[in-house]
């Protein structure tokens, strides 16, 4: 072999190493937001013909409609393919990207991202719209219509703009690669815990018509020349706000809009009688907590079988990847929980199972008397509580009540686990230490109702009132 | 566009050189490279091209015209240096004007195009040797236009003499593997010295020059020594850069710093930082005016005006004189003081050769040369005189230890970051002083040298400063 030719090779093997390199610094840098990035990097795992439902717009739809809900309740595969602040021409870009891989049966669109009447974003949105899209025409496209002249190399390329994230690299960072499960498990809703208590406002009585800007309408018109080349149900909704100033103008132009255009309309705000939606299923005033977004995937659910036939792929193993889905956001909203109530309500809602244990003995009066009574809602005898006695309960289905005698040592599935309050001052799960007594109060072990795997660890010590707290 | 622009590298660099390797000879080679260089510089602002082009044709007649009468080439570099004069200096003539005399009188804000102080000095150097017989006049305008507009050096230098360059650029040059190695080596060290050292201090520095009135002491000094880094990061990696992207095109371009940190006094220094720059001033000025053989008094008259005009060259404000006024003052104090100091060092049998000693003279230069760097970046005299005050008052070294340093957008890990940098920066200095240079890494296996190059370019990638807000013109001295 002659000397170019070896040496060609050789710089030809160098820029591959070097290109893989870089794709691999990418994978890793890139930020992992929820909204935007991770939902579209998700998207591109899913099973290709698996979604039946997509939810696109801004944080109005990835926040206010729960994708565990429609599928537990429903058996309807959807994914919430959105971004924070998302304006028209991304949740386009992002729709054109989705019709590569899968061919859903309707696209449910929040109107929200209508009432943007910027050119750009600010450069954060900017980044978190297109950050989540491989290298295509289309990204390119979505890029130009993104940003200004001077950025849109960067914003093409992504790392230039996230490569500093050195400094905040975290063991999620390390697991974006196409051999990762994590993102086919992930369908694009998010969760907030959390209440806020507003009033509602009457958006009957809004009847000012808001001025939709061309780029906005420009980019709505594609969506539903898109859908209809397509074949696909464009529903259009407006999921609920407090802010009906700032929105309902633009529910009540998208209402005419639809109606010229022969498009369905919810305007959810106008339907919290059907919803039961009120104040306090409201993170804050412009998204709802879990608890609202639940109550509107019902109503939406509803919608959705009323108008398409859409199969309940519950049980099917090719939507496994849904169950777990709806775990995680289960798991993770449980794990956000701060307010006993929330917390006891959330564990009653099924599907887990706790181990619950009483540590010492203190001076039965208030607050603990009301936290008994808390407790009993989960099926544990309050007479039990209220003796001086230490001991423990399993109760091994919330919903139903099932709660074992107090004792010390219990099995769930095929773990045993012994309450110790002697030697080890510990909870031991098959012989290792799971839980160790701190002060005295109650404590309880939350395990997922089927696989025995423990998801949390909370207290309620005498010394603080029987608040919830964690280690 | 510049070096670190995606552009450059992306579509600006391949495309020229596929079109430079198309070429059999060296009048297509010479076309295609004026042609690239002056589409670069167009896209810095393509109204200042006529300007880069008309000062290019005036030296070019001037070179052709002055064969009959030597005083053209001299009419010529005034024409040259006038265009200099006033787009660098009107606004600073008719400022001070209204400082003295209080009249009050709008300023023209003219736009210093960009290297222009760089190409009028490359030209006059090409005048003023014609002028001195030292060579023959180029007749190709090609060649010349090449010499003056050459992509890589047209910016901010190095600046180079016609003596030097022209010949290269009068012959074919033929692709090299060993230019290739040498051109990734150099560029990602420029590379390296420009974004992860150099454009990361730029974020305490830009910051710490404007709010200095809140800080004292140790923060202030610290900002100083950043500083003192930083300008020598960002320029040396330019001419690395630059060097670097010649030597793809076949040129050989002489180094513009040597180490310049290690060195043992100011006239050292000198010898040292931004040597083309230096060389013009010696040979163009210095000797002109005399040098150093019309005495003593004389020989430090001559050098207090070469710095001070050097002064005015760095930037049109009265910081950028007393910058240079300062480091005149420095030289001339050493000429003066060394007998003393000689017979000082003689009398308390300190020996002059050992380590120690050295090491002592390159600590005393380097922060005579740090504290003069104050000036050089403060916006103005006062500015940089209520620095000075607010550094030397209230040490507070705590600030080195309580985070304080990690409030000016560099974090810990940043830190830690540029200080291994720095010691990378270092090592490399000293070990080029003891005469390993590029050469030594291009003898090693090509596996060794692609690793070098891969690890390089995976630092920059990672730890550079560019993206987002960074804006990649921002070379120091493309200013001026």
């Amino acid at each position: 072999m002659s000397k170019i030719i070896r040496r060609s090779l050789a710089l030809l093997l160098i820029f591959a190493f070097t290109l893989a390199s870089v794709w691999t610094l990418d994978r890793i840098l890139l930020i992992k937001r929820y909204d935007g990035v991770k939902p579209m990097e998700s998207f591109y795992a899913q099973e290709p013909g698996t979604v039946d439902v997509l939810l696109m717009g801004n944080s109005h739809m990835g926040v206010h409609v729960d994708t565990a809900t429609l599928w537990r309740e429903y058996g309807i595969s959807a994914f919430a393919l959105w971004g924070g602040v998302q304006p028209m021409w991304n949740s386009y870009h992002f729709l054109v990207e989705a019709l590569k891989f899968q061919q859903p049966k309707a696209v449910v669109m929040e109107i929200g991202g209508l009432s943007y009447d910027w050119e750009y974003a600010d450069e954060a949105t900017q980044l978190k719209n297109v950050a989540g899209m491989h290298l295509s025409l289309n990204k390119l496209e979505a890029v130009k219509a993104t940003a200004p002249e001077d950025r849109r190399v960067s914003l093409l390329l992504g790392l230039p703009l996230y490569h500093q994230r050195y400094g905040e690299l975290t063991q999620e960072d390390f697991e974006y690669f196409p051999w990762s499960a994590e993102p086919i498990n992930n369908k694009g809703s998010y969760a907030l815990y959390g209440h806020g208590d507003f009033d509602m406002a009457d958006p009957a009585e809004i009847t000012e018509l808001a001025q939709i800007s061309d780029k906005s309408l420009d980019y709505f018109m594609r969506i539903v020349s898109l859908c209809r080349e397509e074949g696909i149900e464009l529903i259009l909704v407006k999921t609920p706000t407090v802010d009906l100033e700032k929105y309902q103008p633009y529910s009540n132009a998208v209402a005419g809009l639809a109606e010229e255009l022969g498009l369905d309309f919810y305007d959810f705000n106008k339907m919290s009688e059907e919803t039961g939606i009120d104040g306090r299923d409201f993170y804050y005033d412009t998204h709802l907590n879990l608890g609202g977004a639940r109550k509107l995937s019902l109503s939406l659910g509803e919608i959705l079988l009323e108008k398409l036939e859409l199969a309940d792929h519950r049980g099917d193993p090719a939507y496994f990847s849904w169950d777990v889905n709806a775990d995680n956001i289960e798991d993770g909203y449980l794990l956000d929980i701060t307010e006993t109530g929330d917390y006891l309500a959330e564990l009653k809602r099924g599907g887990r199972a706790v181990l619950l244990i009483k540590n010492g003995d203190w001076e039965k009066r208030e607050p603990y008397l009301s936290f008994v009574k808390e407790l009993a809602q989960l099926g544990v005898a309050e007479d039990e509580l209220l003796s001086e006695n230490s001991g423990a309960w399993l109760i091994s289905d919330c919903a139903a009540g099932k709660v074992s005698p107090m004792g010390l040592e219990f099995q769930l599935e095929d773990k045993s686990y012994l309450v110790d309050f002697q030697e080890l001052n510990a909870v031991t799960e098959n012989g290792s230490i799971v839980y160790s007594f701190r002060d005295l109060g109650i404590t309880m072990l939350v395990y997922d109702y089927s696989g025995g795997k423990l998801l949390d660890m909370v207290d309620f010590f005498h010394t603080q009132g029987f608040q919830l707290s964690r280690k | 566009m510049s070096f670190v622009n995606l552009q450059f590298w992306a579509l600006f660099l391949p495309l020229c050189f596929l079109a430079y390797a198309l070429m059999r000879s060296a009048g297509g080679q010479n076309a295609v490279l004026l042609l690239a260089s002056l589409v670069f510089y167009a896209s810095y602002d393509i109204k200042y091209l006529l300007l880069l082009i008309g000062c290019t044709a005036v030296s070019y007649l001037g070179g052709l015209l002055g064969k009959r009468q030597r005083r053209i080439y001299i009419a010529a570099a005034v024409l040259n240096l006038m265009v200099l004069l006033v787009f660098k200096y009107t606004d600073f003539a008719l400022g001070s004007i209204q400082s003295l005399t209080g009249l009050n009188f709008s300023l023209p804000e003219i736009l210093l195009p960009v290297g222009l102080s760089f190409y009028v000095f490359q030209s006059c150097s090409y005048l003023f040797d014609l002028y001195n017989g030292k060579l023959e006049a180029e007749e190709n305008p090609i060649n010349y236009g090449l010499f003056v507009c050459f992509f890589p050096t047209v910016v901010s230098g190095p600046i180079q003499k016609g003596r030097e360059l022209l010949p290269q650029i009068r012959e074919k040059r033929q692709l090299r593997y060993e230019d290739f190695s040498f051109f990734m080596l150099c560029f990602l060290w420029g590379a390296f010295l420009k974004l992860v050292i150099a454009d990361r201090l730029a974020l305490m520095t830009d910051r710490l020059f404007q709010e200095y009135y809140d800080y004292t002491g140790a923060v202030l000094m610290v900002n100083s020594l950043a500083y003192t880094f930083q300008i020598y990061a960002d320029f040396a990696g330019y001419s690395y850069m630059a060097i670097a992207v010649s030597r793809l095109f076949g040129f050989r371009l002489k180094d513009n710093f040597r180490q310049p940190y290690l060195a043992t006094d100011i006239q050292d220094f000198w010898r040292r930082w931004h040597i083309s720059l230096t060389s013009w001033f010696t040979e163009y000025l210095y000797f002109p005016l005399g040098g150093n053989r019309r005495g003593r008094t004389r020989r430090y008259v001559n050098i207090f005006i070469v710095f001070l005009v050097s002064g005015l060259w760095h930037g049109a404000a009265w910081s950028f004189v007393l910058w240079g006024g300062l480091h005149g003052f420095y030289q001339i104090a050493g000429h003066i003081t060394r007998p003393w100091r000689s017979a000082l060092y003689d009398r308390l049998g300190i020996d002059r050769f050992r380590a120690a000693f050295r090491l002592g003279q390159r600590f005393i230069t380097f922060s005579l040369v740090s504290f003069a760097w104050i000036f050089f970046r403060s916006e103005n005299l006062s500015k940089a005189l209520v620095y000075c005050r607010n550094m030397l008052r209230g040490l507070a070294p705590w600030a080195l230890f309580d985070g304080s340093l990690t409030a000016f957008g560099i974090s810990s890990l940043d830190w830690a970051i540029l200080l291994f940098a720095l010691g990378l920066l270092g090592l490399v200095s000293v070990l080029r002083e003891k005469g390993f240079d590029s050469g030594c890494i291009l003898k090693q296996s090509m596996a060794a040298r692609a690793l070098l190059c891969w690890a390089m370019f995976i630092v920059i990638l990672v730890f550079g400063a560019y993206g987002g807000e960074y804006s990649a013109s921002a070379f120091i001295y493309a200013g001026f």
